[in-house]
């Protein structure tokens, strides 16, 4: 189980690392269009698609490091007032309906991606099957539920293991 | 049971599951989902799902807001926040309380390269609270400034906020940007004015600085001309319709990485540090839309919005009333949700309200981006509060929360009066926006 959960962690790590070379591309990409456009009126054709190809990839990739650094806001208005013990268990909880939500979430982006190759989904200038895109995503939430499911398993084994 | 019923059900658990401090966006997603199920039908939730995901991260629209926030995180870690803050000293240090005016006209010099409120007050803490005890400074009156000056990052554009503004409701960003202008420099006058009667009352809160001459000040000055031409370029583009929103974003980032570079002050560490806040920050907010977005077709169904717009035209009530009832609830959510989660959530119900009564939808943005201003400085979310206190005990060691508390006050009173202000001027706000759109 040790191994399994180090190989998520290090998934993430190398995940992040794509997310930020997406970011970076998304900037480079809508700098050169307005580059070019600006001084030699030559934009960059379908350039917006791209943009927002690295974009859908940046947050995609980036799904399993925000649970890492746990970036998601939440009300901590009554639960700081509970005992460490009660605030574990309420964690567990609300964690567990967290993990059900993103595995059904990735259970139908998958189903989704299927439907958009089946009906040949292009995208508008590129014509690019933008299902790939659908899979990736759907493969990022698979990271990102299992490792909300590796918090809870935590939880009950007591052990937080040392990756 | 009818599906108002249903829906004010699933309000109500939403609210009892926020007290869980499970994430806003995973309960919004959560109950708009079985919400949308028991309404229609669960396979048409199960497909809803997938598709308001996919539809929100890949929103061209929304592209803006990674670019946003990465322009301000290489402000920061490029050093660009220190320079603005020790041209602000140069002129203002030497004056009663001129430290804490500094540090308020830096939050908003600094808002127009950085669009987050948390991420301002962050970096002011750091670059301003050492300054300020090292010249003698009550805490009260130097977090107080940092946190409240905070604020303005979110209504001086670019601002995240104003951009979901503009998305959830349509209205042009270049024009909710422009409109923001002006109420920025209003509440920085009055945090000015504030941090001076302050200064009045009891001089040994805020002491004289150093003084400088003005050849030192103008040096200062002149130092900054890259970092107000990077600026300059990237609202005059979008405002002028050169640019998207997104390429404004773009463009800002490449100039602020450029004068950083060229100006030796952005390490590697320093680049890859932005990036990493920048993925983090994006995710967070993308998530909290694409939760907003399945629990906003939830609320569609219930009918609750135009049942509460249609009650609320058939109050025999002034609508100035009506806006100060609207206003009150937005002030006391602010007090306990995230300015982003909270508008992503009400301005399904209050924005068609306030369009039937005949408020400008602009005007009604600034206004309620000013009105969550005030909540991320009261208790007991009070996010500015909480990132400045934990700022200053790693930068000037011991300090505490009733400190920041009582310092911003005089600042919660100043932006009451300039939201007053603005409603009873509401040309502040729209005179630029009907000049330039």
């Amino acid at each position: 189980m040790k191994l399994f959960w180090s190989f998520l962690v290090k998934m993430q790590d190398k995940m992040k690392i794509l997310g930020a070379i997406c970011l970076m591309g998304m900037c480079s990409v809508t700098c050169a269009d307005v580059f070019l456009r600006g001084v030699f009126n030559m934009p960059i054709y379908g350039s917006e698609e791209i943009a927002t190809i690295f974009a859908t990839l940046t947050i995609a990739f980036s799904l399993p490091y925000s649970h890492i650094k746990d970036v998601h806001i939440g009300v901590e208005l009554l639960v700081r007032l509970l005992s460490k013990k009660i605030q574990g268990i309420i964690r567990v909880i609300t964690q567990t309906f967290a993990f059900l939500l993103m595995a059904i979430i990735t259970w139908r982006m998958s189903t989704y991606a299927v439907t958009m190759s089946e009906s040949g989904v292009l995208s508008m200038n590129l014509e690019l099957p933008m299902y790939y895109l659908v899979h990736v995503l759907s493969f990022c939430f698979l990271i990102f539920s299992l490792l909300i499911l590796k918090d809870i398993i935590q939880f009950f084994t007591g052990v937080k293991e040392k990756i | 049971m009818s599906p108002t019923a249903i829906g004010i059900i699933g309000i109500l658990i939403m609210l009892a599951i926020f007290m869980t401090k499970m994430p806003v966006a995973y309960v919004m997603t959560l109950v708009g989902f079985v919400g949308f199920g028991i309404l229609i039908s669960f396979p048409a939730a199960l497909a809803l799902l997938p598709r308001n995901f996919y539809d929100s991260f890949s929103s061209y629209e929304l592209t803006t807001i990674p670019l946003f926030v990465l322009m301000g995180q290489l402000a920061f870690n490029g050093g660009i926040s220190r320079k603005l803050y020790n041209t602000a000293y140069n002129f203002l240090g030497n004056i009663k309380g001129g430290l804490a005016m500094a540090t308020v006209s830096t939050c908003t010099a600094f808002g127009a390269v950085c669009g987050s409120s948390p991420a301002t007050a962050a970096t002011m803490a750091t670059v301003g609270m050492p300054e300020m005890r090292r010249f003698g400074y009550a805490d009260s009156l130097s977090a107080g400034s940092v946190a409240s000056g905070g604020g303005l990052g979110m209504i001086m554009p670019p601002s995240v906020v104003l951009i979901i503004y503009g998305i959830l409701t349509e209205q042009s960003i270049g024009a909710l940007f422009v409109s923001g202008i002006f109420p920025a420099f209003l509440m920085t006058f009055l945090f000015i004015t504030c941090v001076y009667i302050t200064c009045r009352i009891d001089p040994t809160q805020g002491p004289r600085g150093e003084k400088f001459t003005l050849a030192q000040k103008m040096k200062s000055l002149l130092g900054l001309a890259d970092t107000l031409a990077v600026f300059a370029l990237v609202m005059s583009g979008l405002f002028y319709g050169f640019f998207t929103p997104t390429e404004s974003a773009a463009v800002g980032v490449f100039g602020v990485l450029s004068v950083s570079i060229i100006r030796r002050q952005l390490t590697w560490k320093g680049f890859v540090k932005s990036l990493y806040e920048t993925l983090q920050t994006s995710t967070m907010i993308l998530f909290l839309i694409g939760g907003a977005v399945v629990f906003g077709k939830f609320l569609a169904v219930t009918r609750i919005p135009f049942e509460v717009a249609t009650w609320v035209s058939g109050l025999d009530l002034p609508s100035f009333l009506i806006m100060g009832i609207i206003i009150f609830i937005y002030f006391i959510g602010g007090c306990f949700m995230d300015s982003l989660g909270l508008i992503m959530l009400t301005i399904p119900i209050f924005f068609p309200i306030v369009t039937n009564l005949g408020y400008d939808p602009i005007w009604f943005g600034i206004i309620i981006v000013l009105v969550t201003e005030m909540g991320v400085i009261t208790p007991p979310v009070g996010i500015n509060v909480y990132v400045v206190y934990g700022v200053s005990r790693g930068v000037v060691g011991d300090i505490s929360l009733e400190d920041i508390f009582r310092g911003i006050l005089p600042f919660l009173l100043a932006t009451v009066v300039g939201i007053i202000i603005l409603m009873i001027f509401p040309q502040i706000i729209l005179f630029l926006p009907h000049l330039m759109y």
